[in-house]
Parts: structure tokens; C-alpha cells; sequence
């Protein structure tokens, strides 16, 4: 990326095409103060979030004591370190955090970082968690985009600097389709006409501070589904519009304080609270902290390369693209789950789920009951029991261990029993199928039952 | 887009977007019946689970296994038919008390790693024998010192009873000289009792004070933080106990986790005594007992209400499956380790009766109070 002097007097007005005047405003220079903090905030969560997971005992519990893992389709590579070799995975990413924190070798840190927080997310997708792909993708945005031309190490000594504006647009459009997309989920039947699940969950919020008995009714239930709806749906465009910025802000923070307090959902609503912060002003570290302006003539603009945009170009279609992809599956997606995750479907549903497995020999029939225990960890087991594609995957754990342990390769069936949203269960899948004969499908899996809503 | 509205207009925008969200709300809602009735009160809920069911529960458990360490000393002190078989009905009732406590194994009976010791059902039958036939000092400090294989319920019953022996026998060996077996026992009875002491304790006051952490959950409890934590702790512990029931004391026996099914019944719970029957009926009253928040005739605000409240059918379904895995349970013949190997029907279907209990806690109870993964928890860490 080359550093570039910003002319001092704006280019005589010309009369110009759309595709020049859109490539203009992409490329026009912005200050890089806001990505610098949201640089700064980023690596900060990040080692907020690895001090968390040590101390709470969550490496060990993710990554020590199972003795299965449920592998992404096609990443089966993927596993985690033996021993305690997760613990220094740990180490480097927060290490690698604080490094992109403060600023020094900036992308370097970041694409560490992204690096080794995807690899461990990768290794059990009972782990899966809508934050921590946004994590790693923020992470490879980081990777990728000069944000440590502000407000760090790298750029220490350099004075004020620009960036293209398309490079905080793809910033805040990565922030931008988490909400939008989670409105969009939220526009389904169960949500706005039954405010489910969200009734549920607030039944159990009694001992709310003053509010607990009105969180408890069910009109409540139905008026902060609409709101949540409306606020996922429009926070976005309410950040981006100046006139309506601050209050839209003052909107995300207090509905991260109340989802925080109600719901346990860890560190999502103070990495949202964070990092919308780039929504405002480019310069509002400088003017929040006082610092020197930007319209300096040593001000630089750091130019990226035209093939950086063209990868943000891909990168901004894939993302507004990829969380789509669920409608090309038949079927109800918050039953079957198929595109559900990576697409920002967030609070939709309420599953709980009973998995009983038998394999059976397929030349003589004699079957046993398979103890999920013996192979799972209490959260795996209750992951696994709702999410079609991972029974499918321990049934395939199932007979591999079999097989691994000199038998034939078992039959493995599974009656799955689940409730959603408050009904009563129903059987999720076919239990006549044998589950470890079954390979991963790019469409409808057929041994998937028809949802009960 | 930064400049399209006035702060007039944009204020104006969001007033008419929350009235319309509002609006749309209350036309939602008006379609359900049920918008205004707020569902049971889950404080009130685990206040009277707890004092109604769980600590009550505990002092029976104290209660009889105080009954049994005095009838064990009575058995030392004087080996009779008599007290032989008082001896043996203690141990059969303190033993149904403790069981029914098998359905809240959460809090003090884990913290205080004393579950182990109590009930293990794994007892080393030859070693318990061999040191009941030692010469080496035998006294309190000792049993202390004995692993969890050799202690609790199921050692006093290696002692108390064997299938093998006729009671003249087990008489016999209680009256030899130097009355090394009933000093045993009678030890083992008080070592029992201090346990299950311990247990009811930390429940029933302070310092731990359990029952008051559990109730208070989310409004001052030291344990608890939240409402959610406390229900969960209680829904998750009844989905444990039915699993433990289908996975180790009925598949385990039945052979049925290995293939081919060979049965193994050396494994049912409480081999010698033959009660293993009644072991697992009791834990499915301990199970109905915090359901329905009832105990000894006495109920309060129970959690088949909240259950009902949010899914009709699947409290309706717990209704009807309790009952039915006990019957069917009941419906064994004789003990039940002669019931895996020659009466293998009846045991099969009292396993599917309780799994069926077992889905029901899973799903319908756990779907309807949000209790089995909070929410799906992809949504947050």
C-alpha cells in the first residue's frame, strides 16, 4: 500500500458518470481514527474473551475433556491440539490480540489471530456460536484492511492518516448485515405471532430488578419480539443516517444491557455495544479525545491496492449472499437447521431434544443401545441432540469407533425426539435410516422429518 | 443518506416506527388468549420445591439412616433373630429414603463429594468380607479410611445380606466371637449417618444454608445468580436421575448396551438385598415428588404448573408417564436379578416406560421452561 500525499485543493468540478462518482466516494479519503479504535476495541475483546475462556475453565472443557469432536463437513483435518496443547493456542491468540490492540505489525497480528480463534472454533462445531464467526471474520477484515494506520505502534510518529472510504464502509457493512440479517430472521411466524421464544425465556425472568413481573407477561413477549425485529431490521441504516446516529447508538447499547441482564449470552452484546462505535464520525476518537485533526497537509492517505478492493467487492457480495442461502433448502429451516448457522439467525429458537441411538450388526441383527455419554460431553450431547447434521455426524462416530475397534461396521439409527418453540416433540428423524450409511448432502437431507409447525 | 432528513424528521421517523411496532404488537398478542395471565411464579416454584419437597426429603433420609445406625448398634450389641431383621427392614427403609433423593443429586450431596460414599453401587463384596473376618483394629478412624467401595449402603448390605446364606448363617457370623461384623456394621451405620447428616444439613441451615440459596436464586443467592439457574439445576437433575436409571440400572443389567445382549446381573443396584426393584421406584417418587412439588400429602406451587402453562399436552404427557414407568417397574416379578435373565420382557418395557419419562423431562418439560440448553446457545456464550 502506498502512502500518498492528499492534495490540498479539491479537483475542479467536472461533470462526471454515476460509476465515476460511486468510485469516487468509495475511494475518497476518510480519516482512520474510528478504524483505528475499532482496531484497538477488537483486539481488546479479543483478549477479554481468551482471559474469559481460561479462567472460566472453557478450554479445558471444549477442547481436554471430550473424547469425540464434531468436525465441520470437509474439515475432518481439523482438530485440536492433544493435551494441553490448546492452552498455548490460547496464549498466542491473546498474545496476538493484545498485538493488534495497541498497533504493532498490525495485519500481521490480526491474521495470526484470525488464524489460530478460527482453528479453535473449527475443531467442534458444537462450539459454534454466531459471535465468534463474526469474530473471525472482523479478524480477517483485520487481516486484510489498514486499520493499524491510526492510533497504534505501526503508525506511531506519523501524524494523522486516511484511508479509502470503501474500507470502513466493509467495516461497518460486516456489522451492518449481523443485525439486518438477524431482523430478517426474525420476520417468521413463531417470532411476531406466537413471540416465541422469547416468551419463554422471559417466563423465567422473574427476578428481573423492578421490571421481573411485567418481563413475565406475555404481552411483553410480543412487544419486545416487534421491537427486536424492528431494531435488527433498521439499526443499521439508523446508524449510518448522522441525523439519527447517536440516538440509534444510545438504542444498541441499552438493547445489549437488557439482553445481557436477561439472557445469558456472554460477551455478544459488549463486542455489539463496541464495535458499532464505527458507525460514527471517522474522526470521533480525535474528537472525543481531543486529538490533532486530520486536514493536516502531512496528512497521508494509505492507497490499497486495486486488488484489495476487488477482494472487499467479493467479500462485501458473499456476505450479503452466503446468510441467504438457507431458502435453497426445502423444508423449515429453525426444524431442520440446514443453512442455519453462518447466516446471523440469532434467539430464533428454542430446542430441547432427547437422542437415543442403537447399532446393530447388519448380518445378524443383534443391536445394542448406545450409551451417548460414554462418548459425549453433557454439552455435546445436548448440541447434538437438536442439530440434525451433527446426529448424522455421531452416527458416524458410532460406527467408525466399531470399526476402529475390529467389528463390522455397524447399522446406526437414532430416534430423536424435539421440541420446538414450546410445542410438544416430535421425532426429528427418520428412525429407520441408518445414519452412518448416510453422506453429507448439498441439498435436503431426506432423513430429516417434516417440521412440526 | 447522511443529510436526507432533518433531526425534526428523523425524530418524527422513529416516534411513527415505534407506535407502528407497538401497534403491531398489540394486534399480534390480541390473537393469543393467553396475553395477560402471567405464567407461575418460578420463585415461588422453587421456594416450595425446595421447602416442600427437597429438604423434607433430606430429614427423612437423616431421619432413617439415624434409625438404621441404631438398629445396627443393636445388632452389635446383641445378635438375634430379632435384631437381624430389624437390622435388615432399617437398611431396607433408610435405604428407599435415601434413594428418593437420587432425583435431586445437585448442591451439597455433590459438593460435599459424599454421594460416593453413600450409595456407590459398585461394592467390592470380597474385600468388605475379608475385613470383616480381619484381626486388624477396627474403629471409626478405619472406616474412614475405607474407599467409597467399601462404605455406605451398599457395604452394610454385603453385610447384612446374602442370597447365597441362609439367615441361620448370616446369624451365625454376627455372633461369632469378638463380635468383629456387627462392630463393622454398627460403624458403618454411624459413618453412614454422619454422611447423610452432612447432606441434610448443608440443606437445612446455615452455614451453607442450600435450600435458602436455591430459593432465593436470582434475588441474593450466593450460588445462583439467576431465577433460570436455579430451575435449571433442578430440570437438569431429574433428566439425570432418569438417565442414570435407564443407563446404568436397567441397560447395564439387561446387557443391552453391548452386542450381542448378554445379560450381567451382578450389576443391578443392591444385589444381595434384592430391592434394586424399589430403588428405582423410589427415585421415580423422588422424580414426581419435585414434578408435582408434593411430599407426604403436602404440595405447593409445583413445576407441572409452569409446564402446563406453556405446554399443555407435555405436562400431560409427564402425568402419564410417571405413573406408567412405576407400574411397570412394580410389574417386575421377583428380583430383579433374576428378572434380566429370565423375565427380560417386563424389565425391557419398564425401560421403555422410563425412557419415555426420560424424553418427556428432556423435551416437552425442558422445551416448555427454556431449561435444557437456556436457549440455543449459539446465540451467546
Amino acid at each position: 500500500m502506498a502512502a500518498v500525499a492528499v492534495p490540498e485543493t479539491a479537483p475542479p468540478h467536472v461533470e462526471v458518470g454515476l460509476a465515476q462518482r460511486i468510485e469516487a466516494r468509495l475511494w475518497a479519503p476518510v480519516d482512520a481514527a474510528s478504524l483505528g479504535a475499532f482496531r484497538f476495541l477488537l483486539g481488546a475483546l479479543l483478549v477479554v474473551a481468551v482471559v474469559r475462556h481460561w479462567l472460566k475453565g472453557a478450554i479445558f472443557d471444549a477442547f481436554v475433556v471430550p473424547t469425540h469432536f464434531f468436525a465441520y463437513d470437509g474439515l475432518s483435518f481439523v482438530r485440536p491440539l492433544p493435551g494441553s496443547g490448546m492452552y498455548f493456542v490460547y496464549a498466542a491468540l491473546a498474545i496476538a490480540g493484545a498485538s493488534l490492540a495497541i498497533g504493532f505489525r498490525s495485519r500481521t497480528s490480526a491474521a495470526i489471530a484470525c488464524v489460530l480463534f478460527t482453528y479453535a472454533h473449527l475443531c467442534d462445531t458444537a462450539n459454534y456460536l454466531n459471535h465468534y464467526y463474526l469474530l473471525s471474520l472482523l479478524l480477517g477484515l483485520a487481516a486484510l484492511l489498514p486499520l493499524g494506520t491510526a492510533l497504534s505502534i505501526d503508525a506511531r510518529g506519523r501524524g494523522p492518516c486516511t484511508v479509502p472510504a470503501w474500507v470502513l464502509w466493509l467495516v461497518r457493512l460486516q456489522i451492518g448485515v449481523v443485525y439486518f440479517y438477524g431482523g430478517v430472521g426474525k420476520l417468521d411466524s413463531d417470532w411476531l405471532f406466537g413471540a416465541m421464544p422469547l416468551r419463554t425465556w422471559l417466563a423465567a425472568a422473574g427476578d428481573f430488578p423492578l421490571l421481573g413481573p411485567i418481563l413475565r407477561l406475555p404481552m411483553t413477549a410480543y412487544a419486545m419480539s416487534w421491537l427486536g425485529a424492528a431494531f435488527d431490521l433498521s439499526v443499521p441504516f439508523f446508524l449510518v443516517t448522522k441525523r439519527t446516529r447517536s440516538f440509534a447508538y444510545a438504542f444498541v447499547v441499552f438493547f445489549h444491557v437488557v439482553t445481557a441482564r436477561l439472557f445469558q449470552i456472554g460477551m455478544f452484546p459488549w463486542v455489539m455495544i463496541a464495535l458499532t462505535l464505527v458507525f460514527f464520525d471517522p474522526s470521533w476518537p480525535r474528537t472525543t479525545f481531543r486529538g490533532p485533526s486530520w486536514h493536516t497537509p502531512e496528512t497521508r492517505n494509505v492507497a490499497p491496492p486495486r486488488w484489495l478492493f476487488a477482494i472487499a467487492l467479493v467479500w462485501a457480495l458473499s456476505q450479503l449472499v452466503y446468510p441467504l442461502r438457507s431458502h435453497l433448502y426445502s423444508g423449515d429451516v429453525l426444524w431442520t437447521e440446514e443453512g442455519y448457522r453462518f447466516s446471523w439467525r440469532v434467539m430464533l429458537i428454542e430446542k430441547a431434544g432427547s437422542a437415543e441411538f442403537e447399532a446393530s450388526d447388519p448380518k445378524t441383527g443383534a443391536s445394542r443401545i448406545v450409551r451417548t455419554r460414554a462418548l459425549l460431553t453433557p454439552f455435546q450431547e445436548k448440541m447434538m441432540a437438536t442439530q440434525p447434521d451433527m446426529i448424522r455426524a455421531f452416527a458416524h462416530m458410532i460406527a467408525d469407533d466399531a470399526e476402529r475397534r475390529g467389528e463390522p461396521r455397524p447399522r446406526v439409527t437414532a430416534d430423536v425426539v424435539v421440541t420446538l418453540n414450546g410445542r410438544p416433540k416430535a421425532r426429528l428423524v427418520d428412525p429407520t435410516v441408518d445414519l452412518a450409511s448416510e453422506p453429507w448432502r448439498l441439498g435436503r437431507a431426506p432423513w430429516i422429518l417434516p417440521s412440526p409447525r | 443518506v447522511t443529510t436526507y432528513f432533518t433531526r425534526r424528521e428523523a425524530l418524527f421517523g422513529l416516534a411513527a416506527l415505534g407506535i407502528g411496532i407497538a401497534g403491531a404488537s398489540v394486534v399480534a398478542a390480541c390473537k393469543d388468549d393467553d396475553k395477560t395471565t402471567p405464567p407461575p411464579d418460578r420463585a415461588k416454584i422453587l421456594a416450595d420445591v425446595t421447602s416442600l419437597v427437597i429438604v423434607p426429603t433430606y430429614v427423612d433420609a437423616a431421619n432413617q439412616a439415624k434409625s438404621l445406625e441404631t438398629a445396627l448398634g443393636a445388632l452389635r450389641d446383641f445378635a438375634s433373630v430379632d435384631s437381624l431383621a430389624h437390622a435388615r427392614d432399617a437398611w431396607k427403609t433408610a435405604r428407599r429414603a435415601w434413594k428418593v433423593t437420587d432425583a435431586f443429586v445437585f448442591g451439597p450431596a455433590d459438593d460435599l463429594s459424599v454421594t460416593g460414599g453413600i450409595i456407590d453401587d459398585a461394592a467390592d463384596f470380597a474385600k468388605i468380607e475379608a475385613l470383616a473376618q480381619d484381626t486388624a483394629p477396627l474403629d471409626a478412624n478405619a472406616v474412614n479410611r475405607l474407599g467409597a467401595n467399601m462404605r455406605g449402603f451398599p457395604a452394610i448390605e454385603a453385610l447384612l445380606f446374602d442370597p447365597a446364606k441362609d439367615d441361620a448363617a448370616m446369624l451365625a457370623a454376627f455372633q461369632a466371637p469378638g463380635d468383629r461384623r456387627g462392630t463393622f456394621a454398627a460403624l458403618l451405620g454411624a459413618d453412614l449417618r454422619a454422611k447423610i447428616d452432612a447432606v441434610a444439613a448443608a440443606w437445612n441451615g446455615p452455614p451453607i444454608d442450600y435450600a435458602n440459596q436455591l430459593a432465593k436464586a436470582g434475588r441474593g443467592s450466593a450460588v445462583y445468580a439467576a431465577e433460570r439457574q436455579g430451575f435449571d439445576a433442578v430440570v437438569n437433575a431429574l433428566i439425570a436421575a432418569a438417565e442414570v436409571i435407564i443407563s446404568i440400572h436397567l441397560a447395564k443389567p439387561l446387557g443391552i448396551d453391548k452386542t450381542p445382549a448378554v445379560p450381567a446381573p451382578e450389576l443391578v443396584e443392591s444385589p444381595r438385598s434384592d430391592v434394586s426393584v424399589d430403588d428405582i421406584v423410589a427415585v421415580l417418587d423422588g422424580i414426581d415428588a419435585v414434578y408435582f412439588g408434593r411430599h407426604a400429602g403436602v404440595g405447593g406451587l409445583a413445576i407441572s404448573a409452569a409446564v402446563a402453562a406453556a405446554n399443555a399436552p407435555g405436562d400431560a404427557k409427564m402425568r402419564d408417564s410417571l405413573p406408567k414407568a412405576k407400574d411397570a417397574m412394580r410389574a417386575i416379578s421377583g428380583p430383579l436379578r433374576t428378572a434380566v435373565v429370565d423375565r427380560r420382557d417386563s424389565v425391557v418395557a419398564a425401560h421403555d416406560a422410563i425412557r419415555e419419562v426420560k424424553r418427556c423431562l428432556a423435551t416437552d418439560v425442558a422445551g416448555a421452561l427454556g431449561t435444557s440448553v437456556g436457549f440455543n446457545v449459539t446465540d451467546g456464550d
